[in-house]
């Protein structure tokens, strides 16, 4: 596990759209556009996390799951909503970031209350594509598994 | 006071960010690394206030061994930050603080909800956390 100490910080514009880049691509994921939420990945890009032994390797297998778990959702009737926040930014290389998140999932049932579904840690690796970012790779630990 | 630029309030977040991972984590020397040697932390649900980074990273140890006993994930949550610049450079930043706790097979859960007053000093390139006051809205 890569420790937070190190860190070379990014600037505050670096930093920002970063922000922006993670809320265009949660709300994408939650409103069930898998096409264009994959396309915020690259082509063989890795998905992995604490409760799956084995990543989804590569766009393909990536947009499988995607669909697999929008298609959850809307049979069990709930929407799910990600807050990413607590995001922290450092800088690899000239073309490519770390960043650390906190994520939570809001899950709500039509005419129900909203509940925390899940919290969960994130770090990714994003690489720079055109004059934006995609993630090459994400690591993401659930909490309580 | 004076409020600060946008690029200062963004690096400030990040700040924030960065130290909360690290009490979450457990890392208690990065923690305690950035407050001031002399720094203080002062909580509503502490009986008396921690004092000098010795002792401020000798409670995230404790607290941290107790939380991993308990097979419990805590992450704190901090915004609605504002920010006001004093004298010397000087920042006061108020913020609201929310801590989501799950344990093992549990679902997530908010534990505490806080008010964090802290005045920041810089020291070099980096802030650190010369006085801080956690006011735990259920006590």
């Amino acid at each position: 596990m890569t420790s937070t100490t190190t860190s070379t910080p990014v600037s505050a514009e670096v930093y920002e759209q970063v922000r922006c880049f993670y809320s265009r691509q949660m709300q994408l994921i939650d409103s069930g556009r898998v096409r264009d939420w994959v396309e915020t990945f690259v082509e063989d890009a890795v998905i992995a996390n604490n409760a799956n032994p084995e990543p989804a390797r590569g766009r393909e297998i990536i947009t499988r799951v995607a669909h697999r778990i929008v298609n959850e959702a809307r049979e069990n009737g709930v929407l799910h909503r990600h807050w990413l926040g607590m995001l922290t930014v450092d800088r690899l290389g000239p073309d490519s970031l770390a960043t650390r998140f906190y994520a939570f999932v809001v899950e709500t049932a039509k005419g129900g209350q909203p509940e925390f579904y899940r919290s969960t840690i994130g770090r990714d690796v994003l690489v720079r594509h055109g004059s934006g970012w995609q993630v090459r790779e994400r690591y993401v630990t659930h909490d309580g598994s | 006071m004076s409020t600060v630029s946008t690029e200062l309030y963004q690096e400030i977040q990040h700040f924030y960010a960065r130290q909360m991972q690290q009490l979450d984590a457990g890392e208690a020397e990065a923690w305690a690394a950035t407050f001031t040697e002399d720094g203080v932390f002062e909580a509503n649900a502490h009986p008396e206030p921690s004092m000098g980074r010795a002792v401020i990273s000798a409670a995230v140890r404790q607290a941290h061994a107790k939380l991993t006993e308990a097979q419990e994930v805590r992450r704190h949550w901090l915004g609605m930050l504002t920010i006001d610049r004093g004298e010397d450079d000087t920042l006061f930043v108020r913020s609201y603080a929310l801590i989501v706790a799950t344990k093992k097979g549990g679902t997530p859960s908010i534990a505490f909800s806080t008010l964090c007053e802290d005045t920041l000093v810089q020291d070099g390139g980096s802030w650190l956390v010369k006085y801080r006051k956690v006011t735990r809205d259920d006590l």
